[in-house]
């Protein structure tokens, strides 16, 4: 029997993929506006593929003759998306009534993207929590954002239980988007409903909010992260370290710049907050960085930072640690002062080294073991520096 | 003090102003959203007046600008005494202009969206203005030529390195404009502004520099202002200006000129150019390209002006005509090969009788300060170093190569504005330090890669991309 949960096959099967949307728009989709759309539309008809016409009828809502949707998708699958009302019949024609997004190897339905509903797709704000939160595997996640359900469902595929909030008015499309993507996630309309003991809490906060991150930090077990996109226009981890005991949290701020500062006219900044809860001992530790808003998922490179941030906070390290290089794009060193610039895999904003944490870095193989490297207490310290930096590992 | 002096003195500049008024450059006024300046400061009321179009009293503004000045503009029909409501004596002033810093001078042109004719409005200093600004080489001449000359912008900068300028436009409302705009800069002198079509109303005789914004939007029909259309390919008005160098420049001197050049599916802008020019031969042609832009934005930016005609039709059939019209601007695209636009500016050096030629091209970002010095060098490049490399030449780095990072696994070289260097050329720019010569450096470079194939050319390339000197 054909299930709804069959369509993401069809859609990779005929090329329906993030990087292949983008490659016929030519743009992402935060930049699909209404100014270029008989554009894109015309580029979709240029590429003259099947993607092209799936890119036309799930993103820019072009009709498509309903013989050519069926030997694109499967006449049963098209029936069903007739069937649950996701698609409509126009004459011959069908024509989308929701977007269907391709995110992350997933695909979720929203509000059409140029008709922002109960469950608009993601901004940009959303896209950086979707790449940027950790994905290493845990046993209880929920997310307090209502809308199409994207995050509670992408926390689901890593966690054992995983939770979300959504308003009457999104409920048909997050029940769509779980049929989608069939996953343990359960939908709840209030954030009571929402369980303590979480291994990872996901959210958008809009900056008259900033205060309740210690409330939702307490939802927080030991070893559970905190992953929030704010909006704010004041230097937030000053702040929200005021708020926090002073022991037993890490405290991580990746920002990154937004076209839409224009309208922002006090200077406000995007941001995508992390507070991992430690072990109550433990000293708190705070680390940022900026990003350039990234095209690719960051998740391992910030499961990485965060952890290093507590590993690398003294040179305490096994006798045979031989470090490697971690997530180190390229490191390139000014031929005449030595100064390194360290650029990362993806994401981050390069590291700019003095000339011996240069020199170091160039040295590490994962042949050489850290007493080697280190031969006195300076450059160990350099190294932890590498290790929070999440250059080593 | 003449009146860019006094408003320079007061902050009145390109830099502090976008600050002030939280814009990346000034021209973004046209289509952010309102603002309201809380500011006290001189720069601050400045601004309000002359580019947000907020009145203000003319008390004040004697202070900041003198009596005499306003009473010269006022004079002039770029202000005007207006009363407020409830007053009976007008006590304050709305400007009936906008006034843009640049480079140190200032430069009237009309409001973004002036009581007049859209044909005979003049240009405000968009980003174009500002790159030819920025980018046009500044060395001394003696006779400079401005084409297509709007607010007489670039005549008004010529003349700080000119002997004599000439203006030219087919808008007399322009040339109305330019004059003033010498006037107050105090360049009344050498500037001459003259009505006419390009090189047409000159008398006879070559220019050391000629500087041009023309139109330069691919249009399908030319109903737009008249500083826009530049016929189907958008190159009609460049490809005249181009076709009169051979009559119009000097040797030894420089056509600089900025377009959203289109990019077309199959030839390079400056095969076009070399067409017009009727050869190669005798002729170095340069291509700066600043910003990239997209096929749909470039469309777009053009016809949202009229999203406001067309939302009178209602927001459904206004949609439907606005994609009709889009559909109509593509069509035309398509026929005409262009895939995308490129802002950017063509550089014509000529150079002596019987020389091959020479061409170069380079990627920057939209320069935020001037790069004239820059420009400069580059074009030098190319001349002093399309012929064979002297053995004992010194080779140095330049003003312009600040810094050479390297990459220790590969060996390639990374310098600002640069592409990625090979690590042949990372290697000779390394140890370019005016110490050793060309002929020393061959040596070096043989011992480390085992052959000395290429060392010439590699130094002449790191020349010519303005690293070397």
């Amino acid at each position: 029997m054909t299930r709804l949960c069959d369509l993401p096959d069809r859609l990779r099967a005929a090329g329906y993929v993030s990087h292949a949307v983008g490659a016929i728009l030519r743009r992402g989709l935060l930049d699909v506006t209404q100014d270029v759309l008989p554009g894109l539309i015309r580029r979709c008809r240029e590429a003259d593929s099947p993607a092209g016409r799936l890119t036309a009828f799930w993103l820019l809502l072009e009709p498509l003759p309903a013989g050519e949707l069926e030997s694109l998708l499967g006449r049963e699958l098209v029936h069903l998306l007739l069937q649950w009302t996701v698609v409509q019949r126009e004459g011959s024609m069908l024509r989308a009534g929701f977007s269907l997004v391709p995110l992350l190897d997933a695909y979720f339905f929203a509000d059409p993207l140029l008709r922002p509903g109960p469950a608009p797709w993601l901004s940009a704000a959303g896209y950086a929590l979707a790449l940027a939160t950790p994905r290493s595997r845990v046993s209880r996640a929920a997310d307090l954002q209502l809308g199409a359900g994207v995050h509670a469902i992408l926390n689901s595929a890593h966690t054992g239980r995983s939770w979300g909030r959504c308003s009457p008015e999104s409920w048909a499309c997050c029940q769509l988007n779980l049929q989608l993507n069939p996953c343990s996630c359960r939908f709840v309309e209030t954030e009571e409903e929402l369980p303590g003991g979480l291994d990872l809490l996901t959210g958008r906060l809009p900056g008259d909010e900033v205060s309740r991150i210690a409330e939702l930090a307490g939802r927080l077990r030991v070893g559970g992260t905190l992953a929030l996109a704010i909006r704010h226009d004041l230097p937030l981890v000053d702040r929200v370290e005021g708020w926090l005991d002073p022991t037993g949290w890490g405290l991580a701020e990746l920002s990154y710049a937004t076209r839409e500062l224009e309208f922002h006219p006090s200077g406000a900044r995007e941001s995508v907050l992390f507070l991992r809860r430690l072990e109550p001992a433990r000293p708190n530790w705070r680390a940022a960085r900026s990003l350039t808003l990234p095209q690719e998922p960051l998740s391992d490179l910030v499961e990485s930072w965060l952890a290093a941030q507590d590993r690398f906070r003294a040179p305490e390290w096994p006798e045979d640690w031989r470090p490697r290089p971690g997530h180190l794009g390229r490191l390139l060193v000014d031929c005449r002062s030595g100064r390194g610039t360290a650029c990362y895999t993806c994401g981050f904003d390069p590291t700019e080294l003095d000339p011996p944490s240069a020199a170091l870095l160039d040295q590490v193989d994962g042949m050489k073991t850290a007493r080697e490297l280190c031969p006195g207490e300076a450059e160990a310290l350099r190294l932890c520096e590498l290790g929070r930096a999440a250059l080593i590992r | 003090m003449s009146l860019p002096e006094r408003l320079c003195q007061a902050g009145y500049r390109e830099r502090s102003l976008s600050d002030l008024l939280r814009v990346e450059e000034l021209y973004a006024l046209r289509d952010a959203g309102p603002r309201t300046l809380c500011q006290e400061s001189a720069a601050a009321h400045l601004a309000a007046f002359w580019l947000l179009n907020q009145p203000r009293d003319r008390e004040l503004l004697q202070g900041l600008m003198g009596a005499e000045t306003l009473e010269e503009l006022e004079r002039l029909g770029l202000v005007a005494a207006t009363t407020p409501p409830g007053e009976g004596v007008p006590l304050e002033m709305t400007a009936r202009a906008l006034l843009f810093p640049c480079l140190g001078r200032c430069l009237f042109t009309d409001l973004f969206a002036p009581a007049v004719d859209p044909m005979v409005q003049v240009y405000w200093l968009g980003g174009d203005s500002m790159v030819l600004a920025r980018a046009t080489p500044r060395a001394p001449v003696r006779r400079a030529l401005d084409l297509c000359t709007g607010s007489g912008v670039h005549a008004v900068l010529a003349a700080a390195h000119a002997d004599e300028v000439w203006g030219v436009d087919v808008n007399a409302r322009a040339l109305e404009f330019s004059r003033i705009n010498a006037r107050v800069n105090k360049v009344g002198e050498p500037c001459r502004f003259v009505q006419g079509s390009l090189y047409e109303p000159l008398p006879e005789g070559r220019f050391d520099l000629i500087t041009a914004n023309p139109p330069f939007v691919p249009t399908p029909r030319g109903d737009l202002a008249l500083f826009r259309p530049g016929g189907q390919t958008g190159e009609e008005v460049t490809r005249a200006i181009v076709g009169g160098l051979p009559e119009r420049l000097e040797v030894g001197g420089t056509l600089t000129l900025v377009s959203q050049h289109p990019v077309m599916r199959h030839s390079h802008v400056l095969d076009r150019v070399e067409g017009w020019l009727g050869g190669a031969a005798g002729w170095g042609l340069a291509y700066l390209v600043v910003c990239p832009i997209d096929r749909d934005d470039l469309i777009a930016s053009h016809l949202i002006p009229r999203l406001q005609f067309l939302a009178e039709l209602g927001p459904e059939e206004g949609a439907r005509a606005y994609r009709r019209e889009f559909e109509r601007w593509l069509d035309s695209y398509a026929e005409s090969g262009i895939v995308a636009a490129d802002l950017g500016l063509i550089y014509v050096r000529r150079l002596a009788p019987g020389h091959p030629g020479w061409r170069a091209e380079h990627r920057l970002p939209f320069p935020r300060e001037p790069i004239s010095d820059w420009v400069q060098s580059w074009l030098d490049a190319q001349d002093r170093f399309s012929a064979p490399i002297d053995w004992e030449w010194r080779p140095a780095w330049s003003p312009f190569c600040t810094r050479l990072r390297l990459d220790p696994r590969t060996g390639e070289g990374f310098v600002d504005r640069i592409p990625t260097l090979s690590p042949e050329s990372a290697f000779l720019l390394e140890r370019a330090d005016g110490a050793r010569t060309a002929r020393e450096l061959k040596e070096a470079f043989a011992n480390r890669f085992g052959h000395k194939e290429g060392v010439a050319e590699r130094l002449a390339e790191l020349a010519r991309r303005a690293l070397l000197r």
